[in-house]
């Protein structure tokens, strides 16, 4: 029953794109736009993922490499190369994808819970599985995915 | 059309002259006319105008306790009918509002049930009264046929209530809590919040000229007005324990009014008294839910018994603390000066003090929320940025196209305004800052029972609103030390043939693109070499240095320096100075002292316009470009050959005017690739924060501009060295250097101590590096 309730609570919209061959996808209500990519403004100081800011129509966006941030290495951008601009919480954070693919409609019979790889790997940043298409598409938590206390941090110091 | 007369009257009744009879009686048939010829307006309404008419009749008549308050009541009421005037019966908004506008107006035609019990015969005479207007009236609709029931039953119940309301909410109310009515408007209440806050503010102010010029008629009748108004507000609202209290200061500030007493001593005490505790108790209403019963502050109940009999109390113009503290003064002299303000520019004659008191704020304003206040600042701030891009563009710059590169110009020119404009309305003037310090100073003065004069100049200078609090703490201790420590007591005084009342100013004015704000006490100023001594015992220098006055001075920012001999509650720990210096300096400003011993001391604070501008200095470092402010450089060279040396083990030194100063590269702190590394070729900044300074080496600087600093966002929260980022001209994004920051990340890496020169033993002298 409860399965039930939360894969109900997962279908909808995503926008899915791939990094180092894989598919995933992304809440559509979280996405505010997306671009080519930028020249960025690296950071001192700041973790490897965090590539820098880029200037946004005047904002200041600060931009992490999703395939740094999952520990797979980085490679050079081509033309396809996209930044996300997501909502976590109140702020707007850029992330660094090799191709976004399409907005899918997913429904819930669709959607599978991640199976239990065991201590090893971390697997609450993972919303779902999805077999819509005929593909195995991975969901995330975006704020998960950009969180480990950064989140929290985020939305405290948040005005 | 009902509504629009209606507002009319409102609007003349504002303006009527309480005593004008004839105006009054005028205003009042053409008011009857309008209730005449009233066709389908509810019956509350109806029932509304026909006790307004009484009322004013009854001013014309004299036939009121106070003919002011009267029409201030009937003024509230007509507003409120107007606003209900063309609407339907049954909104039980309507009902609710006009309700209370009814009961209120009863009251007034009848004795005040808090004061004096009502006659016996005058409620019941009415109850039938009012109901049988209702009652015969017929209206169209049919559901609010059953509408006027419940209207008359409960303008019954809140007329025969009007006797047992106050006892039966004096039950509710038991020793320490008050009833806030569930029926209270929220919107009223916070428009009340608001309006009477602000009249407690002009009211202080008042009471503390009074006591430097107690027969000041205006500010007697400025201070009884600001608690007269809190009453009525407050007792329309229900808020009883407000008005009630506002009811015994008024008294107090009547018997002022008929020259009974003179607002001095324990007069003043207790006015002042009445404010705080005022200001405590409606600040304790915002946010509270209709329904709650809410505490009262502690002392009220004692405030009260004072106030209905001071003289039994012991109060009275004479009973003061000391005889000396009686001579207190606090007086404000304000020069007006023209500093372009939105509002059209403040005037630049000289005014007198008592003008400015009594009426602060000539131009007429409206309120705006600050969160679409800031919106419109933000969005002004892009535009610049915006239309930087496009004025950069080759296309605009290249000359191919000269009408396109005008029409760029001259929008340019339009934004630039509008930007100027939009930074002008985060502007607040000091005065209120001003004001808060003109209470401190005179409740300090008579704790540590010293004869004060308080002047201020220049508080209409306007600062960024964001930096008003974070100054208020800052200066509040300043002015602490001054009269703890600066300010020496009478007796001292005298026998150094000064005036024995001592000075303290506080001055504010713009000058080159900063807020200066000055404080200045005419007391024993700092002792020089005593702070000296003081430092090299902590440690903080060493001895034998040479130190310019500013320098010397300087060191009593430093942290756990005090040479107080004794620690008072008000100050003398130590701690405060440094503090004063990192809020100051957190605002991108400066902190300066200048002493004359014997004399005095001024400390000169000197802050940036606005706190989203940074008038910075561009700085490149390999293909990177940073910004630092100016208020952290010091200054800039390119070093003389032969002026850097190594210090074995780490770090490198630069000498400048035979002081050696670390040097440290910017782009080995910040891993920058194809940088300058030859500091012969590159420029050496020297910056300083908290009295630490130190020398970094850039590529080269690239100007000189003021950007609209941009937070990272809460993601970068504490990047050493790196407080914000900026847009530049071509699109790119500048990071904002945080010179203290940027010099404790300095230092961490190396081991040489930053304040003291060098003092290594084997120097290598290199000619190259």
């Amino acid at each position: 029953m409860t399965q039930l309730a939360t894969a109900t609570k997962r279908a909808g919209k995503y926008l899915t794109f791939v990094l180092a061959g894989e598919d995933y996808g992304l809440e559509i209500l979280k996405v505010r736009e997306i671009m080519g990519i930028l020249d960025i403004t690296t950071v001192p100081h700041t973790p490897d993922y965090v590539k820098g800011v880029v200037n946004i129509r005047g904002k200041v966006i600060p931009i992490v490499d999703l395939r740094l941030k999952f520990g797979i290495p980085e490679t050079e951008y081509t033309e396809q190369t996209c930044i996300i601009v997501v909502y976590v919480g109140q702020v707007e954070v850029g992330i660094i994808v090799d191709r976004v693919s399409e907005v899918m409609d997913i429904k819930e019979e669709d959607i599978e819970d991640s199976p239990e790889f065991g201590d090893g790997v971390d697997t609450h940043t993972i919303l779902g599985m999805s077999k819509a298409g005929g593909k195995v598409t991975i969901l995330l938590d975006i704020s998960k995915v950009l969180g480990n206390g950064e989140v929290t941090s985020l939305e405290a110091d948040c005005l | 059309m009902t509504r629009d007369k209606l507002e009319g009257f409102s609007a003349q009744l504002l303006a009527v002259d309480p005593k004008d009879k004839q105006a009054i009686t005028e205003l009042r048939s053409s008011m009857e006319q309008v209730r005449r010829e009233l066709k389908d307006a509810s019956s509350c309404v109806e029932n509304t105008l026909d006790l307004a008419l009484r009322a004013l009749q009854a001013v014309i008549d004299d036939d009121t306790d106070d003919a002011a308050y009267t029409i201030d009541s009937v003024i509230m009421a007509v507003a409120i009918t107007a606003k209900y005037a063309e609407v339907d019966d049954d909104e039980a908004s309507s009902i609710r509002e006009l309700q209370k506008v009814i009961g209120e107006l009863q009251s007034l035609l009848h004795p005040d049930a808090i004061e004096k019990t009502p006659k016996d015969q005058t409620p019941e005479v009415d109850v039938p009264q009012a109901s049988t207007t209702i009652e015969s009236t017929t209206t169209p609709v049919a559901t609010s046929a059953s509408a006027p029931d419940i209207t008359s039953s409960d303008v019954a119940t809140k007329n025969s209530a009007t006797a047992t309301e106050s006892e039966a909410s004096a039950d509710e109310e038991s020793d320490n809590l008050w009833l806030l009515s569930k029926d209270t408007d929220v919107e009223l209440l916070g428009e009340f919040i608001e309006e009477s806050l602000d009249r407690i503010v002009q009211g202080e102010s008042s009471l503390l000229e009074l006591e430097s010029n107690s027969d000041d008629a205006s500010q007697i009748a400025e201070i009884f007005r600001a608690f007269h108004t809190i009453k009525g507000t407050a007792g329309f609202l229900d808020l009883n324990a407000i008005q009630q209290l506002s009811h015994l200061a008024e008294n107090l500030l009547d018997r002022a009014r008929e020259g009974e007493i003179q607002v001095v001593g324990g007069y003043a005490d207790l006015s002042l008294r009445s404010c705080d505790m005022l200001r405590e108790m409606i600040s304790g209403l915002s946010g509270a839910q209709p329904g709650t019963k809410l505490k009262k502050p502690a002392n009220y109940d004692l405030l009260i018994t004072h106030l209905t009999d001071p003289e039994a109390a012991g109060f009275g113009a004479t009973t003061t603390e000391s005889a000396i503290a009686s001579k207190s003064e606090v007086r404000s002299e304000e020069n007006t000066k023209d500093n372009g303000t939105v509002e059209g520019g403040a005037s630049d004659e000289e005014s007198e003090p008592k003008q400015n008191a009594s009426n602060p704020d000539g131009e007429s304003s409206i309120r705006v929320s600050t969160g679409r206040l800031d919106s419109l600042i933000n969005m002004a701030g892009e535009l610049v940025i915006a239309h930087s891009m496009v004025a950069q563009d080759d296309l605009v710059i290249d000359g191919q196209n000269p009408r396109l590169t005008k029409n760029v110009g001259h929008c340019g020119k339009i934004i630039r305004e509008l930007q100027d404009l939009a930074m002008a309305l985060r502007m607040v003037p000091l005065k209120g800052t001003f004001r808060k310090m003109q209470r401190l100073v005179r409740d300090l003065g008579r704790k540590a029972n010293k004869s004060v004069r308080f002047i201020t100049e220049g508080d209409e200078t306007e600062i960024d609103r964001n930096m008003v609090e974070a100054i208020n703490d800052p200066l509040v201790h300043m002015i602490r030390n001054a009269l703890d420590h600066g300010l020496e007591n009478f007796e001292e005084r005298e026998k150094s043939g000064k005036d024995p009342i001592g000075t303290v100013k506080l001055r504010a004015y713009h000058s080159a693109g900063n807020v200066v704000i000055e404080l200045h006490d005419d007391g024993r100023g700092l002792n020089r070499e005593k702070i000296v001594a003081k430092a090299i015992e902590r440690g903080v220098i060493e001895s034998g240095r040479e130190l310019t006055d500013r320098e010397a001075f300087g060191l009593i920012f430093a942290a756990g320096l005090s040479t107080a001999e004794k620690v008072t509650n008000i100050s003398g720990r130590g701690v405060g100075m440094d503090v004063v210096r990192s809020s100051i300096e957190k605002l991108n400003g400066r902190v300066e002292v200048n002493s004359q011993m014997g004399h005095g001391t001024t400390i000169t604070l000197r802050l940036p316009l606005t706190m989203a501008i940074s008038d910075s200095m561009l700085l490149g470092v390999g293909k990177e470009r940073f910004l630092l402010p100016v208020p952290f450089i010091s200054q800039t060279f390119r070093p003389e050959p032969g002026s850097i040396s190594t210090v074995k083990g780490s770090g490198t030194v630069v000498s400048l005017r035979g002081q050696f100063l670390p040097l440290f590269r910017l782009h080995d702190l910040f891993n920058i690739a194809n940088a300058q590394t030859d500091p012969h070729q590159g420029l050496v900044v020297l910056i300083e924060a908290e009295g630490r300074t130190c020398a970094l080496l850039v590529d080269g600087i690239f100007g000189q501009q003021q950007v609209v600093i941009k937070s990272l966002g809460p993601m970068f929260g504490q990047v050493s060295g790196v407080s914000g980022g900026a847009i530049l001209g071509d699109g790119r994004i500048g990071l904002i250097l945080d010179a203290l920051g940027l010099i404790n990340l300095a230092t961490n890496r190396s081991s040489d101590p930053l304040i003291e020169p060098a003092r290594s033993t084997e120097i290598e002298s290199e000619t190259s590096v």
